[in-house]
């Protein structure tokens, strides 16, 4: 009440018509809403949170005792890291000749087809494809993704080359066709 | 005349939710007791009732979490402000992202939402203020909404909003006089 005395009292001083509009809410509320709110956020609250502090998960026998053995038989052992590195980076190399070379093969013939006369074979069309040209597509066109496709569908192949070997004209120049590139 | 639980002294209250056997029913207690207040606080900010909804559940939930470890040395009320206030302001921060509306206006935002409740009428004064203290800008309206709705004193919107005393009264006189020019022009 004495609240309620400060507001108006400051409103007046203010000369503010303020002082004397309702203060009544316009807005409606759902029937019960209040009745029922605290029940709704205690059954929350209660179902979330475990009253007792005691952990309900176990841990294995002496983990904790073996525990900092572990961690600085890691330290010392940090070359593991480093080789575990090496061959992921192998992975990636691979990957990225893998994705090179079966660009030579699309991107190359699609040019040459365009470029070079008809009595060149395919073979011969991709032997002259630039190197340049085909990094540069590499670069521009290829991402970790499209590695990861590559590197995925290359497991029954043994090397790049006999993938590429596998290949016969027929499929190249359908490929071609229906790629655009010609 | 006995006391209702409502009624309850807060630090009554805290005490019983120390003590895990009485934590539930004093948690309850709690929540009847400043549940209606912190409603409307928050209602004034944000228009629609299951907005407000969501950020009080959320408000009494945070409470759950951190009360075990309030400190006697602040108010239980403030604190509670404190925390829908912020809640709020983070809640309406979130909903102008959502509709890549610029950080520093509400424009547009709550007063289609006003327009859209159920009996609303531009004609009644009650909707009129509530459009007026729509326009203000965002902190202005909690200092005006504490002030004038929940009649809350100048050193305690100071505890809950970090700011003093002497800005506060100067941010919610300009605020009366925005929300009188607001109604006159309308």
């Amino acid at each position: 009440m004495e609240r309620e005395q400060d507001i108006l009292k400051e409103l007046k001083k203010l000369n503010s018509p303020l002082a004397v509009f309702p203060r009544t809410m316009p807005y409606i509320v759902p029937d019960a809403y209040f009745d029922n709110l605290p029940t709704l956020v205690a059954r929350y609250v209660l179902a979330d949170t475990p009253l007792t502090k005691d952990m309900p998960l176990a841990v294995p026998d002496g983990y904790f005792d073996a525990l900092p053995q572990q961690l600085l038989q890691a330290v010392k052992n940090d070359e593991a890291p480093a080789k575990e590195e090496s061959k992921n980076r192998s992975v990636w190399l691979n990957a990225r000749w893998a994705a090179a070379a079966m660009l030579i093969i699309f991107i190359g013939l699609g040019s040459y087809r365009i470029l070079t006369p008809e009595t060149l074979t395919i073979q011969q069309q991709l032997e002259e494809i630039p190197e340049a040209a085909i990094l540069a597509y590499v670069q521009d066109n290829i991402d970790e993704f499209d590695t990861e496709y590559i590197v995925n569908n290359l497991d029954n192949a043994n090397t790049i080359q006999t993938q590429a070997e596998n290949l016969n004209d027929e499929t190249i120049e359908y490929y071609l066709e229906n790629s655009g590139w010609q | 005349m006995p006391q209702t639980t409502t009624d309850t002294d807060d630090s009554i209250l805290l005490a019983l939710f120390r003590d895990e056997d009485t934590r539930e029913a004093a948690y309850t207690a709690l929540v009847k007791k400043y549940q209606q207040k912190l409603y409307w606080h928050i209602r004034r900010m944000v228009v629609e009732h299951e907005d407000t909804n969501d950020i009080l559940q959320l408000v009494f939930i945070k409470m759950w979490r951190n009360l075990e470890d309030f400190r006697g040395d602040a108010n239980l009320y403030t604190w509670l402000y404190r925390i829908a206030t912020n809640e709020t302001i983070t809640w309406l921060g979130k909903e102008k992202k959502r509709r890549a509306l610029p950080l520093d206006t509400d424009e547009g935002l709550l007063s289609e939402k006003l327009e859209a409740q159920e009996g609303f009428d531009a004609k009644k004064l009650e909707w009129k203020l509530q459009q007026a203290i729509q326009s203000l800008p965002e902190k202005q309206r909690v200092v005006f909404s504490l002030r004038y709705y929940d009649e809350m004193p100048y050193n305690e919107m100071a505890e809950i909003l970090n700011t003093s005393e002497g800005a506060l009264k100067a941010s919610y006189h300009h605020a009366v006089k925005k929300v009188e020019s607001f109604i006159k022009e309308s």
